[in-house]
């Protein structure tokens, strides 16, 4: 059945793995640059909104979780889970114990969010939100320590063991276990993007100036975010419509086209050229970034396969330079034969 | 295995392969009940408010809520922000003078691409000073707005005000300008080097006027 190949079948954690690092890298610049130089002000002893008022005014009684809750609440308690904060995102982005540090990270992000919801963005809560779906999935399993580690030991296993039997030409290896595995937290956050552009072409929908085509026009005035700005040439009304009407065009590709195999190349192309743009003219730190890096979990093993094929062309000795294409076709075909 | 040995033994190395779905389709199906059940309830989140919507949001909210998906997505939208504007503390002080303070100003970093830059580390002040402060929703802290625009000008204060000098009261304002166009009569030129402050926001609108505490005080 369509659906339990598309949460089941087995893949390879690549894209999962490169989102990790992506995240990671991402979050460590939000952590760092972003919440630090603020910290005494949004998580301190005297912080910008005491925190009973946020659970009262802002939660409202709804439930969230935020582990400062449980500890003293002081100043010098929540640095040093900030520090630990950053020191689980680092091993996060290395692949150290990926689930248990991503899990981690969850845990205390998901904290300073809710300590101070008020300064969030959407980069937050998506970006918080995809690091659950880390620690529920294999995406330590690739470009991590722990899988060097791994396969240093199956190595070390494979010489104790032909040393043992004193079978020298026995050069087989153990099965590729870590190579494969279910999708499904991959795919909880492919839906989850998608929904996200959903989500805003829905709201956009609603705007007469997105109808009309003049929202662009007055997003791109906002003296408090410019960064390069839009170039001079650009600067009338067609340019304005074409580019509001873009956004929502690309918006509502990505969450359709981009499930189609054929379409997939151009919808990511015009969703990154998109993103770009958006950073070029305006200020929205990381929001951009956050969403190029998730279009990577779009990709699939083939699409990896073609990239690293075209990257051993260009550069043979970085990339090891056997013979690529087709190369584990048989595995993934097997793998999915067998549901 | 590595990724880089040649696979002459597929079919030996899969069937030693874990997989659970045989093993407990019962398993799978109240996971994908769950994922279905998760996106059901973001969507009712997102959807324009209705008499259904409103039935069940109450049911879906704390789910979310603990999951920390408190957000709609909906940036820039529906509705675009049609202004400019920035945030203005006047505090009157127990000697009858009065002082004026502005909140962080993100029109001025406009002035070369290292100013520019700074806007990456302030994006969490910059939501707050300008993204929340007007917005429909923010009056419960405008309070507390108002006590960090004071606590801000003191820390700027070369000595501490002396008991003579308490300040008294706070009042937070919106000064704005509004984004004219996209008419050609109108057409506001899009020239981003003068995008900083010699377009006064001439439009005022108070906020608050906070009568501070003995602990606000201290």
């Amino acid at each position: 059945m369509i659906i339990d190949r598309f949460f089941f079948a087995p893949v390879k954690p690549t894209a999962m793995a490169l989102f990790r690092i992506m995240d990671g890298l991402i979050l460590l610049q939000d952590l760092l640059f972003m919440r630090l130089p603020y910290f005494s002000w949004l998580y301190g002893d005297r912080p910008f909104v005491p925190f009973a008022k946020i659970e009262t005014a802002f939660f409202g009684g709804l439930p969230f979780f935020d582990i400062m809750r449980l500890l003293p609440n002081t100043e010098a308690v929540h640095f040093a889970l900030f520090v630990l904060t950053v020191a689980s995102t680092v091993l996060m982005t290395a692949g150290f114990a990926s689930r248990l540090s991503a899990g981690l990270t969850w845990v205390l992000l998901l904290s300073f969010n809710n300590h101070m919801p008020l300064v969030l963005n959407g980069q937050d809560v998506f970006l918080c939100f995809s690091i659950l779906l880390l620690a529920l999935s294999n995406a330590g399993d690739r470009f991590s320590l722990d899988s060097l580690g791994k396969r240093r030991r199956e190595e070390e296993g494979r010489v104790s063991q032909r040393v043992e039997s004193g079978e020298r030409s026995q050069q087989r290896s153990f099965a590729p276990i870590s190579l494969f595995s279910s999708p499904l937290a991959q795919r909880v956050l492919q839906l989850q993007v998608a929904f996200i552009y959903m989500a805003a072409v829905i709201s956009k929908l609603q705007g007469a100036d997105w109808l009309n085509g003049t929202a662009v026009y007055y997003v791109l005035r906002y003296e408090d975010m410019v960064n390069l700005g839009w170039p001079g040439f650009l600067d009338n009304l067609f340019a304005v419509r074409a580019a509001t009407w873009g956004t929502i065009a690309v918006e509502a590709a990505i969450c359709t086209l981009i499930w189609s195999k054929r379409c997939r190349p151009f919808v990511i192309a015009s969703a990154i050229a998109l993103h770009l743009s958006i950073d070029l003219a305006m200020s929205v730190p990381l929001f951009e970034w956050l969403f190029i890096s998730s279009l990577i979990l779009f990709l699939d093993d083939d699409d990896f396969e073609r990239v690293r094929a075209v990257i051993c062309r260009l550069v043979p000795r970085v990339v090891p330079g056997r013979p690529v294409a087709g190369r584990d076709e048989p595995l993934v075909e097997a793998a999915r034969s067998r549901l | 295995m590595t990724v880089d040995q040649p696979v002459t033994d597929a079919p030996e190395q899969l069937a030693l392969m874990p997989i659970d779905r045989q093993a407990q389709p019962s398993g799978e199906k109240l996971v994908l009940s769950l994922v279905a059940l998760f996106f059901l309830s973001q969507l009712i989140f997102v959807l324009p408010h209705n008499r259904a919507t409103e039935m069940l949001l109450p049911l879906v909210k704390p789910e979310l809520s603990l999951l920390g998906l408190s957000e709609k997505w909906n940036m820039f939208a529906p509705q675009v922000r049609k202004i400019n504007l920035h945030g203005e503390a006047i505090i009157e002080f127990s000697d009858g003078s009065v002082a004026l303070t502005e909140l962080p100003r993100f029109d001025r970093l406009n002035d070369s691409l290292l100013r520019r830059s700074e806007r990456f580390s302030k994006e969490k002040l910059r939501k707050l000073c300008v993204d929340h402060l007007p917005a429909r929703g923010f009056e419960p802290f405008l309070e507390d707005m108002a006590r960090f625009a004071l606590r801000e000008y003191l820390r700027g204060q070369p000595t501490p005000a002396g008991a003579a000098k308490r300040p008294l009261t706070v009042t937070l304002v919106v000064d704005w300008r509004a984004i004219e166009g996209p008419d050609e009569q109108r057409w506001q030129k899009l020239d981003t080097r003068n995008l900083k402050s010699d377009r006064e926001h001439g439009q005022h609108h108070t906020l608050i006027v906070y009568d501070l505490t003995a602990e606000d005080q201290q």
